[in-house]
């Protein structure tokens, strides 16, 4: 814990902007994001979560997947394989990578560090997504959806969960996005549908204070969200002060915000935020949703 | 929301503040030779010759590896 009590935000007026993307090239640029580059000794210390709230509309080719939040990836620039990576595969299952080792990007399965869920995401409906890097080592990792614990595939041949054990996560020029995984022939966006909150904490949430988060936020009447500055249920304040990034996509000012989603995070005068750039996209993609997101 | 493929012949001939995202953020093919452009309302002229099409059949061109728009690695199964 680094100081003393979080203050809700003044401005915080619940929680139902969220981001319409295409599928198509439809992205969110943060640019360079130092504070969120962590190591795979900073992982070891004190773990890493990124949640994510997601609408995917289905009924398109493929429908549904797509990469959500690449902290430092090459931003277009190359087409190897950078930093931290989380989302939903070909099979709709949900993915978790760190990607490198020490001294270069991954460009094969050895060089990377990856686990994924041995379930789907369903379509149309949304979905909390939330990746928890508990420690350095791949197998004590977690993913949960809508506030429960997946099933993960067992690592083996086919489902490999990669081997390196050298600090496994590289960045150069790094340059994070959501929605865009940021290589050049390998390209993937994510699908159609929508975008709601993602948060990013320096420490891997508990399964409790992640149930909290979900039951807070679906909690009727399903439009205040949650302020994750503020301690709720399971979620403390010692996970709060944990934030690193906070996205809110439009809140609270919606389409006057645009181009530019607002990082939220500010934890005692720490001020580092860093901006999304809503990329080849337009005011009226950000919308309200019923539930949030 | 009307989306085109364009080639990359006529880069220069779109007038970005008339299409969605700008020349820097395009989304190219693989080879490079042709690139997505998106716009709504009425059609630029300068988009006259080529064909429309929805975001889903978009949609459906851009993830058919077939049609030169993404490359899957070979282990990209391991990947993804």
């Amino acid at each position: 814990m680094k100081g003393n009590l979080i203050l809700k935000q003044p401005d915080y007026s619940g929680n139902n902007h969220v981001l319409n993307v295409d599928g198509n090239n439809d992205y969110m640029s943060c640019g360079a994001t130092p504070n969120l580059h962590f190591s795979r000794a900073n992982i070891g210390t004190h773990g890493v979560t990124i949640n994510v709230w997601y609408y995917a509309k289905g009924g398109g080719s493929p429908g549904g997947q797509g990469p959500l939040v690449t902290i430092g990836g090459a931003g277009g620039a190359s087409n190897d394989y950078y930093g931290i990576q989380v989302g939903v595969n070909n099979a709709s299952a949900m993915y978790m990578h760190t990607l490198g080792n020490s001294t270069s990007p991954g460009s094969g399965f050895q060089q990377r560090n990856t686990r994924v869920t041995s379930t789907t995401v369903p379509t149309s409906q949304w979905n909390m997504i939330t990746y928890v890097f508990t420690d350095a080592d791949q197998y004590n990792w977690k993913i949960y959806l809508n506030g429960v614990q997946q099933a993960l595939n067992a690592c083996g041949f086919t489902t490999a969960c990669g081997t390196s054990t050298t600090s496994p996560v590289y960045y150069s020029s790094p340059v994070t996005t959501i929605g865009w995984n940021g290589r050049i022939a390998g390209t993937d966006y994510i699908d159609s549908g929508y975008i709601g909150d993602i948060g990013i904490w320096k420490k891997g949430l508990s399964a409790s204070a992640i149930a909290s988060l979900h039951s807070v936020a679906t909690a009727a009447p399903n439009t205040n969200g949650v302020d994750l500055l503020s301690p709720n249920v399971y979620y403390l304040q010692a996970d709060a002060l944990e934030l690193a990034a906070w996205w809110r996509m439009g809140d609270p000012y919606g389409s006057d915000t645009y181009p530019w989603i607002n990082d939220d995070w500010s934890v005692n005068g720490d001020d580092t935020r860093y901006t999304a750039t809503m990329t080849n996209m337009a005011s009226n993609d950000i919308v309200t949703s019923s539930l949030w997101g | 929301m009307k989306y085109y493929i364009v080639d990359i012949s006529d880069l220069n001939n779109i007038v970005w503040d008339q299409v969605r995202g700008t020349k820097d953020t395009i989304r190219y093919n693989v080879a490079k030779d042709k690139f997505l452009v998106k716009h709504e309302g009425n059609k630029p002229t300068f988009l006259n010759s080529y064909s429309s099409y929805t975001a889903e059949e978009m949609a459906t061109i851009l993830n058919t590896e077939s049609n030169g728009w993404f490359v899957r690695s070979e282990d990209w199964q391991y990947w993804n």
